[in-house]
């Protein structure tokens, strides 16, 4: 039997490219589609005949979310990974600046919470009844950006506000679906080379590629602590919340 | 050294109209504070009651989800006074429908209430007051969070949109503390303990205190200088970010 994954955000970028590595390791995958308009998904499907559904979706939408559970109900009877990777960056706000400074808005920081941190939700909760029938692993992409702790940023409030609040959430859900069997990751997969900011980065440390190629690992394999929920970024490092 | 006592002071309290924020307020006038109190309900009376008893209170209309609401209630204390000293970012809320778990539908609309109130509210009262707290030597930025906040400590199977808009605040803090700590502010991240006051909505009967108890401890907490971390004297709350609760305990992010 086909293990089954469906990735949010899979377009482009990291999701794009974790969906192509899933395919290339035998998975059948429902690729979360938002921009219908960018080319490669389509191009990535005929690669792969039979084996990539691409599913409209748009996770700040509820109504989206379950008609896409919807659409993948109908070819599927289970999940067996969840990735929740679909994101965006904020602006870059800076304090003094101010609120209503051209680059900054509360909207953008209502915007960023809505996708990055209430998008998971809205993934789990819709997807739940599909999950619960197949290998019960839940994977979120994160950021350090999110690390209280950590977090050295004096900008940029709306991306760091809204993965700390992701991180809170998956806690959540992680304290009443652990003891169902779910497993999790929580991760960091580096600063890629990615369209987090509209158009293709060209600063960054990795390639989507590079990227997935150590975060698919680390979504698949078994952990020896599934009892504790971790951050942990894509050198295997651990970060605290 | 402490500032209680000092009439010159002039403090900014939201969400003042009950619970907390009333009893923050009443307390800070006891000590000889000139106070701003952020006025959301005007047809709360007990607002308009301290007044009455107070000359050194002023009401501001204040909807800390409203850029505009805040900017105005901004301007408004700038023609009264030239700084302000002490900014207590208490105004919060929850939600009926924060038991929910997520093998139920969430209420998506209530979670943006909660984090318009509870995280971006208080970005909006720093930023917009920066040139009133920037006048002031004593530049403390308090803010009332909660344990529901801590990721580390959260064992909760619900409250969702409470727990994220808690734990978002903690990071904006975090985020202004990186800032304006060179500048020679000082923060305050509190969790007050369980208060039988209004957040859902009604006074609630469950909790271990009631607001009036709740604002000793936690108004200490906001006025001591250089708080010293009760287990380690060498270690001081002002250069390092900690969230501190009512019995002085410090939680994790």
């Amino acid at each position: 039997m086909d293990y089954i994954a469906l990735v949010t955000g899979a377009d482009r970028g990291l999701g794009f490219a974790l969906s192509k590595g899933l395919l290339e390791r035998g998975w059948h995958v429902f690729a979360g589609q938002y921009m219908p308009e960018w080319p490669e998904l389509a191009a990535l499907a005929s690669q792969f005949p039979g084996r990539l559904d691409i599913v409209s979706l748009d996770v700040s939408s509820i109504e989206s979310v379950y008609a896409a559970a919807q659409a993948v109900s109908q070819r599927t009877d289970h999940l067996d990974l969840l990735i929740s990777n679909a994101g965006i960056g904020g602006g870059h706000q800076e304090l003094r600046e101010g609120l209503d400074a051209r680059m900054y808005s509360s909207a953008a920081i209502h915007r960023a919470y809505d996708v990055n941190a209430l998008g998971a939700i809205r993934m789990v909760e819709a997807f739940l009844p599909l999950a619960d029938r197949g290998m019960r692993r839940l994977a979120f992409v994160s950021s350090e950006a999110g690390s209280i702790a950590m977090a050295h940023r004096q900008g940029g409030f709306a991306y760091g506000m809204s993965k700390a609040a992701l991180n809170m959430a998956v806690k959540i859900m992680f304290n009443t679906l652990r003891p169902e069997g779910y497993t999790f990751r929580l991760y960091y997969p580096g600063w890629i080379r990615s369209y987090m900011g509209g158009t293709k980065s060209t600063v960054g440390d990795m390639e989507p590629d590079e990227a997935a190629a150590r975060a698919i690992p680390f979504f698949l394999e078994q952990r020896d602590d599934e009892d504790r929920l971790v951050m942990i970024g894509y050198q295997g490092e651990e970060w605290p919340f | 050294m402490d500032h209680t006592g000092e009439g010159s002071r002039i403090a900014f309290v939201t969400g003042a109209d009950r619970g907390l924020g009333l009893a923050l307020t009443a307390r800070l006038m006891d000590k000889g504070w000139r106070v701003f109190a952020g006025q959301y309900m005007p047809d709360w009376p007990e607002l308009s009651v301290l007044m009455a008893q107070h000359p050194s209170l002023t009401l501001v209309p204040l909807d800390v989800s409203s850029d505009e609401s805040v900017r105005a209630a901004a301007r408004a204390v700038m023609g009264a006074v030239d700084r302000v000293d002490l900014l207590v970012n208490n105004a919060g809320v929850s939600s009926p429908t924060l038991g929910r778990s997520i093998r139920e539908p969430q209420d998506y609309t209530e979670m943006h209430r909660m984090y318009d109130v509870n995280a971006v509210g208080p970005l909006r009262m720093v930023q917009a007051f920066l040139p009133l707290t920037d006048q002031s030597a004593m530049k403390r930025l308090c803010f009332v969070s909660s344990e529901a906040g801590s990721i580390n400590c959260c064992t909760r199977t619900a409250g969702y949109g409470y727990c994220m808009s808690k734990t978002a605040l903690n990071m904006a803090v975090r985020m202004l503390f990186n800032v304006l700590r060179p500048d020679g502010y000082s923060f305050r991240v509190y969790h007050p303990g369980w208060l039988r006051s209004y957040m859902r909505g009604t006074k609630s009967t469950e909790g271990d205190l009631e607001p009036e108890q709740a604002a000793v401890p936690a108004l200490a907490y906001f006025l001591r200088d250089r708080a010293a971390d009760p287990h380690n004297p060498t270690r001081c709350d002002d250069d390092r970010l900690v969230m501190r609760d009512w019995q002085g305990r410090e939680w994790p992010w």
